[in-house]
Order: C-alpha cells, then structure tokens, then sequence
C-alpha cells in the first residue's frame, strides 16, 4: 500500500482533521516520490497548505476530498475544486500561490501571487469559493 | 528495416505519454489522468512523449514496465493529438534517442524551481491536457505485449 493510500475517515466532523492530516502525510514524501527525480515536499508548503485549510469552511473543504489534492514533481500541492460547471485550481507554493477560476471552461479569473497571509487576498479568496462553490 | 522517423509534425499526429501510478491515474476517477502526467520536474521544461504514428504500443510498455520502480507502477499509456497540445499554448520538440527515435518532448516555456507554484495560465494547460488525452489502461500487466484497447483510435 502506497504511503497516501491509507484509508481515512469520511466522516463530516473528521473533513477538516483527515485533510490536514493527508496533507501532512505529503512531507514524508522523499526525494524522487514519483522516480522522475520529484522534490520532496517543504514543510513550509505543508505548513501553508494546513494555513488555508484552516480559514476555509468544512462545507468548502469537503468539496475538495483527498483526491482533489496532489503533490507536484517541483515540491508544491495543488488542491482543486470542482462542482456543477465551477472549476478552481490552487497551487500552494513556499512563498506564494497561484489559482485560476474556470465557469463552464471560461476562465473568471488568474492570480499568479497569493500571498496566504495577506488578509485581504485571503477574505477575496475565501469569499470567492463561496461564490462559487457554496449552494 | 529501420522505420523513417520525420524531423518534423506530420498533420495528424499523434503523441503518447506513458502513465504511472499512483500520482498520473485520478483516484476519484481511475479512467482518466491528473494534470501531474504531463507536468515537468523541477528545473526542466520538457515532458517525455513518444510519436505513436511511428511506434507501438508494445514499445511504449516496454519502455513503461523498464521504468517501474518502489515509486511509481506502469498503468497505461495516453494519447494526444500534436495540433492539440499547439492549439493549447504548449509546445513539441522533436528529440530522437539512438535507442528511441520516436522521442518527442512536450515544453512550455517556463522551469519552475522547487517549491515555486505554476503560473495558472500553466494549470490551465496542463488541466486541459489531461482532458483532452485518451487514457487507456494497461489491461494485463503481467505481459510485456500490449493488450488493451487500439491506442491509434484517439
């Protein structure tokens, strides 16, 4: 069994614990994870990642589930969400983010530096998924 | 007789990628593939593919099951059309290997360094690769032939 294939709990008061747990699990990714000479995963990114996932709704988080969150080859996660005719792609970097939103394959918006910590990128980013994402 | 490998695009080409599991195979969907398949290594900007109007598929798992490894297990092999990788803003370049002329390598004009996000319009492309490639899974992969479904009819 693979290191991120052990089974977790759906339960809906376990969302937000099963993910920032899953997503802790990627630091243990070693050097060459996917044997194309991947980097390992920073814990800065894990560290950013639990960061937004902390500010976001359970509700918006179960959208995601653990499939919606991967590791890249460069030692960065992305996390997508997707829902009806909705797409959002965030990358989670060491200093910085990038996300795109998508509305039946138009593209809403780009943006190409999240700084996670700046409040007001934030509340847009938050308020944004709701937008979206929420019924 | 050794097969004429074209220096350049012929119309209608088509590129095949071969797919590991477990990051390439999506696990909600295990019939299509991630973003990650066609997403470049740190500080490289080029995505191995081979051109599938020269070669076979029984070549490609060949060069799939060489490369499995504690990391990563051949799972299948995904085809794309050459017009539609252009079409989406990504490029091809052709690079001949003295043990695989039908080499070719997907780019995209930017290297990422560790730890450094994709710029979205990248996401975008790679998102759009996934969907629009063929996934066919490797029906047997006790054996070295190919036996899934005719990767030629993407």
């Amino acid at each position: 069994m693979h290191i991120l294939d052990v089974p977790y709990s759906k339960s809906k008061d376990l969302i937000h614990q099963n993910l920032m747990g899953y997503v802790e699990k990627l630091a243990l990714l070693q050097e060459d994870w996917d044997g194309y000479g991947a980097c390992a995963i920073d814990k800065s990114v894990v560290d950013n990642t639990v960061f937004i996932f902390q500010k976001i709704p359970n509700a918006l988080l179960e959208i995601v589930g653990e499939e919606g969150i991967l590791p890249t080859p460069n030692g960065t996660i992305t996390i997508e969400w997707h829902k009806g005719s909705n797409e959002l792609m965030l990358e989670v970097g060491e200093k910085f983010s990038t996300y795109y939103i998508q509305n039946n394959s138009i593209t809403q918006k780009i943006e190409n530096q999240f700084i996670i910590t700046n409040s007001e990128q934030m509340n847009t980013f938050k308020r944004e998924l709701k937008q979206y994402f929420s019924e | 007789m050794p097969i004429f490998v074209p220096d350049i695009f012929e119309e209608g080409e088509k590129l095949v990628r071969i797919i590991f599991s477990p990051f390439h195979i999506d696990k909600k969907n295990p019939s299509k593939i991630t973003h990650i398949a066609f997403r470049s290594p740190s500080g490289i900007d080029e995505v191995s593919v081979n051109r599938l109007n020269f070669t076979t598929a029984t070549f490609c798992k060949n060069q799939g099951q060489a490369m499995n490894s504690l990391a990563k297990t051949f799972s299948g092999l995904a085809t794309i059309r050459h017009k539609f990788v252009i079409d989406l803003g990504a490029f091809v370049r052709i690079s001949k290997q003295i043990e695989n002329p039908f080499h070719a390598d997907i780019y995209y004009g930017i290297v990422l360094q560790k730890g450094e996000p994709a710029p979205a319009e990248l996401n975008l492309i790679l998102k759009n690769l996934a969907r629009l490639a063929f996934f066919y899974p490797d029906t047997n992969p006790n054996s070295a032939d190919w036996e899934g479904d005719d990767v030629t009819n993407c």
